[in-house]
């Protein structure tokens, strides 16, 4: 989730009140992420299950993918196509 | 359906007159079609005859094959049948031969190296780079290889005079191996890769792709992994500006080997929460506040090529280039071997909808004898490595270019201008994008 403060990163608590959610459910592993000091802009994890039902979903807060990466090599060949004949 | 073949046939003026003049290098005095051809068959008038002499290995020599001498020429036709299985072996007492359809061999994943790092060294015209004190070598030059980790003893044997500050290197949340104490594997080989362009570039250590640690951490191989790493590399650059930080160095470059294979690993599409094609995503955002702080960030363009893509691809090899990988301010790299053949599993662009979509911006080289990381004799391969290879050339621009009057998305629209094209290039195109890289070409046309 991104979270948005103009004094700097905001504390946990502050992420956890401006997004509605409880503060056990903010990630303190993670902490709170820089994004864009210039525009206010921090990043936070957070347990999906604590967000609110009514929670609005809009394209600059989240909630936002969190999906695996893998490197780029060496590369896997694919097996090659089944030939099996009938 | 004409089937194409060769077919050998006794001399005649024609065809002696055709093989001698492609011998000559002339336009033929008389047209081939005016040979006699055996029944059902249509000569290939584009294709000159070639004497073979009488066919007998016996007799074969430089006179008996000449076009002068030639008892025999092979001419290519096609046979008026419908299908292969039809085209007879012999037809009017001349045997007729197979013409079929060769292609290049292109590298893929098992394919061997090709070349070596010297080889590398030469087609990038490295020593111009560093010729009559022109310096660009990477010095003050610092290069973040995001990445598995580097294994620096493995290195140094490797690269003796290799560099790494751990000071402002990263450990993940509860890790707990030092900088450049991570076994040997990927990550090592990019940054072998980035010290071919930029020997005295100094390496920092961010491994984002190691697998969870122990303490419940949440940390992983994740894009969250990567927000963690880079913001912090970003709060280093261009926020504490803390005294012996990242900030002392003329110039940072991020080089990122890694990415999504396949869309499935993310949100479905029309989440407006999706990594994959989403400008918006914190990471993206993120990415473009550190290029707009004069961050060079160069990616791989991944290994979905469409002749042997990576089993992850599952088969997707269109708009594969994806998320930050094909990010308007970083440098995508596709990769090509020392033949400056596209390797089969280089992805093509154009990118995944709504990221720019001219992407590779440039190839690299990759899939030669060069770490070792994973063996002796074998490849750094994938674009993991053409990325490195990049980031090395622009560590050694950076030596003398500085990020403030040439900021990331002047110097790679130099490097992009600068590309040298391959044959018949006009132009950006989905594999070489803008050609391959020429760092000796960007750093003149940017005056050093």
């Amino acid at each position: 989730m991104t979270v948005r403060s103009t004094d700097g990163p905001p504390t946990i608590e502050d992420a956890a009140r401006q997004l509605g959610v409880p503060v056990v459910a903010v990630d303190r592993a993670f902490g709170v992420v820089t994004i864009d000091p210039k525009q206010g802009l921090y990043s936070v994890q957070v347990d999906a299950a604590h967000l609110p039902a009514d929670a609005p979903s809009d394209e600059f807060s989240g909630p936002f993918s969190d999906p695996r990466i893998e490197p780029f090599g060496p590369p896997r060949d694919a097996p090659p196509p089944d030939k099996t004949s009938t | 359906m004409p089937i194409p073949v060769i077919v050998v046939v006794p001399a005649q003026e024609p065809l002696r007159e055709s093989a001698a003049a492609f011998a000559e290098g002339r336009a033929p005095l008389r047209d081939l079609r005016e040979a006699f051809m055996p029944s059902l068959l249509s000569i290939d008038a584009s294709a000159p005859a070639v004497p073979i002499g009488t066919g007998r290995p016996e007799d074969i020599g430089t006179a008996s094959m000449s076009a002068e001498q030639s008892p025999s020429f092979a001419v290519r036709a096609t046979a008026n049948v419908d299908r292969m299985e039809d085209v007879p072996e012999v037809i009017d007492g001349r045997p007729v031969f197979a013409d079929p359809r060769i292609e290049p061999f292109v590298t893929c994943g098992s394919t061997p190296a090709l070349g070596n790092v010297a080889g590398v060294a030469a087609k990038l015209r490295l020593a111009t780079l560093t010729a009559g004190g022109r310096g660009l070598d990477g010095t003050n030059v610092a290069v973040a290889v995001m990445d598995t980790g580097i294994n620096f003893a493995f290195l140094s044997g490797k690269v003796p005079a290799a560099r790494l500050d751990a000071a402002n290197s990263w450990t993940p949340p509860n890790g707990a191996t030092a900088p450049g104490k991570y076994p040997v594997d990927h990550g090592t080989m990019c940054a072998f890769d980035v010290l071919i362009a930029a020997p005295n570039a100094t390496l920092l250590d961010f491994p984002i792709l190691p697998s969870a640690v122990p303490g419940g951490s949440t940390v992983g191989r994740t894009i969250g992994t990567a927000m963690l790493a880079f913001s912090q590399l970003f709060t280093n650059w261009a926020v504490s500006f803390a005294p012996g930080g990242v900030s002392k160095y003329a110039g940072l470059v991020v080089s990122n080997s890694w990415g999504i294979y396949h869309p499935s690993w993310d949100f479905p599409a029309g989440h407006r929460g999706r990594y994959i094609d989403n400008p918006r995503h914190p990471f993206n955002l993120l990415v473009a506040a550190m290029a707009g702080s004069g961050v060079d960030i160069v990616f791989a363009a991944g290994n979905c090529g469409p002749v042997c893509a990576d089993m992850r691809c599952q088969g997707r090899t269109t708009q594969a280039i994806m998320g930050a990988n094909a990010h308007q301010d970083v440098l995508t790299l596709g990769g090509c071997d020392l033949n400056d053949a596209i390797v089969g599993y280089s992805s093509q662009g154009p990118s995944i909808a709504n990221m720019f979509q001219q992407k590779p911006d440039v190839a690299a080289y990759t899939h030669f004898l060069g770490s070792e990381a994973f063996g002796a004799g074998s490849p750094d391969s994938g674009t993991s490595t053409s990325c490195p290879v990049a980031a090395g050339c622009v560590a050694a621009l950076r030596t003398k270019v500085g990020f403030a009057l040439t900021p990331p998305s002047n110097l790679f629209a130099q490097i992009r201008a600068t590309a040298t094209p391959v044959p018949g290039q006009t132009g950006w195109q989905a594999d070489f994008g803008h050609g391959i890289i020429d760092a000796d070409a960007a750093g003149r046309s940017l005056g050093v």
